[in-house]
């Protein structure tokens, strides 16, 4: 169990980036796949070559009988497996990673920009720099204000192609799986190979743990796809949803003018970064507080759907998101577990939204939003 | 000992690698490390146990298994794992190095020590040149040791004190080949990670250079 410390520490790091379903899956992953694959499955599977006997005193026909029943063994194609499924989810952590980093240069560069200006007295000179670097910083995916990631733009396309990868893999493995091996495995294997001398009957050992493992794995195999295709959906349905009500919403009336102010004035209010998870356990605020996080589920898509109308309006005119989310990066918001600030006519919304979407998603609060 | 203490040695490397040294690092991981540690290993748990010859004469396994097998894949690969990740510590040897300078003088020589620049620049080159020298000479040993990246099931042995020709067969061939070439594909991966890291630094820190005579050229 102790190696997949390796794969389980970089998990992690994705377990903060991710959507709700996202987090439900790596959970899957982590507790039925690696740590079942560690500690039950590799001692079932311990002694299948020395435990594999054939009706035959032809030294090298086990071996190759073996080799012909087994061109890899199922413990070794489940670890490629969890290997290959978990390699989209830490590319689309690296692009996070990277986002973070570059936002963390533009901050520095800003401060000694500010700092040269001053001493030169440009301001105006500044302030264009400042706000270009805002808007750009934007279209990654960084809130200035609420010092968020904001899921958007290039990171959102890089989340869904690591979904889709992850979808693919965990097919081709499913498919392969059977393809090699079928469902389950038959205790006889009649092996007919050089050197042994006619068809031998092979005896596999311990076959009925070992399909109890292999059923188990394939129906955890087949829930991580159906997770993932949910997430898609999530995500697709959501998107969807935007652009109806943006269609919607495109009146004459809101100027241009108007849009651009809009976010700057209305963001700091409309949403407060949501609280760390851990922290909002024992918050005193009873409302906010569940054992598992339903609450807070509907409680940040409530306020995530908030969010969504008021960036439809201001993307309307411009290139505009495909899907919001946001994240708490920054300890000091994570620290702040008070019910969140939310704008006026949100517990309205809330309600609203509330009856219409039966979507239970139980999210937890520092979950990435969409 | 075990691998943890290689994977706490190269997450200090990770901080001060471009974006493609991470990427190896990740690769390196993931892809080498963990499915060493996870999967090949038990492959080769029980190699010379379960290798059989069709003799009966005492010793003849011992010296066909010796003979075929000198030193092991899962060894070699041990190998090329811990003397790939190596030529990384120089990087961390040489931060190590100008923040003890600046410790030691009692001020800031350096603007970051961590960023490669001036004589870590070289270091950095120098150890991605002795990384993907030494992933190419354990590729060409790979090679030459075993006649290529194949494994057969049957091999014929007919060394002393084996009394003729004898067949003797490899457990698991199958297996070991699919990780065999699991290997190569991420060594070369790793190959063409470091080489394009490589030209991605020269290029970048010439261009720089370049820039810095053409400023100072004009002023």
């Amino acid at each position: 169990m102790g190696e997949w410390s390796f794969l389980g520490d970089f998990l992690e790091k994705v377990h903060k980036h991710s959507t709700v379903v996202g987090k439900v899956w790596l959970t899957v992953l982590f507790i039925f796949r690696m740590l079942v694959l560690g500690t039950a499955a590799e001692s079932s599977w311990g002694d299948e070559q020395s435990d594999f006997m054939c009706d035959t005193q032809q030294p090298g026909c086990e071996n190759v009988c073996y080799d012909k029943a087994f061109p890899i063994s199922h413990v070794r194609f489940w670890v490629l497996q969890i290997i290959f499924v978990s390699t989209p989810s830490l590319v689309y952590m690296g692009h996070a990673m990277h986002t973070v980093r570059m936002e963390e240069k533009r901050k520095m560069k800003e401060a000694e920009l500010e700092a040269q200006e001053k001493k030169n007295g440009g301001d105006t000179y500044y302030q264009q720099k400042c706000s270009l670097a805002e808007k750009e910083a934007k279209l990654c995916g960084w809130d200035e204000a609420g010092g968020q990631i904001i899921l958007r733009g290039s990171l959102l396309n890089t989340y869904v192609y690591s979904i889709l990868i992850r979808t693919a893999m965990e097919v081709a493995f499913i498919v392969g799986q059977y393809v090699l091996y079928g469902i389950f495995l038959e205790t006889l294997y009649i092996c007919q190979r050089a050197p042994c001398p006619h068809p031998v009957n092979c005896y596999v050992s311990r076959p009925t743990e070992k399909n109890v493992f292999i059923v188990f794995m394939l129906a955890v195999a087949v829930l991580s796809l159906f997770l993932s295709l949910a997430e898609l959906y999530h995500l697709g349905w959501k998107k969807a949803k935007e652009r109806c009500s943006r269609s919607y919403k495109a009146s004459p009336s809101t100027a241009p003018g108007r849009l651009e102010s809009a976010p700057q004035a209305e963001r700091p209010q409309m949403y407060t970064p949501p609280p760390d998870f851990n922290q909002c356990l024992s918050s005193p605020n009873g409302k906010f507080i569940s054992p598992f996080s339903n609450k807070m589920a509907s409680q940040q898509n409530t306020a995530n759907f908030a969010t969504e109308r008021v960036h439809g309006q201001e993307d309307a005119a411009g290139e505009g998101p495909f899907i919001k989310s946001s994240y708490v990066e920054s300890p000091e918001a994570a620290s702040e577990c008070a019910a969140p600030a939310f704008p006026e006519n949100y517990f309205s919304e809330k309600r609203r939204f509330s009856k219409a979407s039966r979507a239970s998603s139980k999210a937890r609060s520092d979950d990435l939003s969409v | 000992m075990s691998w943890v203490f290689l994977r706490d040695l190269l997450s200090g490397v990770n901080k001060y690698s471009t974006g493609i040294g991470r990427i190896w690092v990740a690769v390196v991981f993931m892809f080498r490390l963990l499915v060493y540690v996870a999967a090949a290993e038990n492959i080769w748990k029980h190699e010379h146990d379960e290798f059989e010859c069709n003799i009966k004469q005492p010793g003849c396994e011992n010296v066909c298994f010796d003979h075929f097998f000198p030193v092991s894949h899962i060894r070699l690969w041990a190998l090329q794992l811990i003397m790939v990740s190596t030529p990384s510590l120089l990087v961390v040897f040489h931060v190590a190095y100008r923040e003890n300078r600046e410790k030691q003088h009692n001020q800031k020589l350096y603007r970051n020590p961590g960023k490669i620049d001036g004589g870590l620049l070289y270091t950095y080159l120098i150890s991605l040149i002795l990384k993907t020298g030494l992933e190419i000479v354990f590729l060409v040993l790979f090679y030459k040791l075993y006649n290529g990246f194949k494994i057969p099931h049957l091999v014929k042995c007919d060394i002393k004190p084996c009394p003729n020709t004898v067949d003797c067969y490899i457990s698991k061939p199958t297996e070991k080949m699919i990780f065999l070439y699991f290997l190569v594909a991420t060594s070369c991966l790793c190959i063409v990670l470091n080489l394009s890291e490589l030209s991605y630094l020269i290029f970048k820190y010439s261009i720089k250079c370049y820039l810095k005579r053409h400023m100072k050229k004009h002023q």
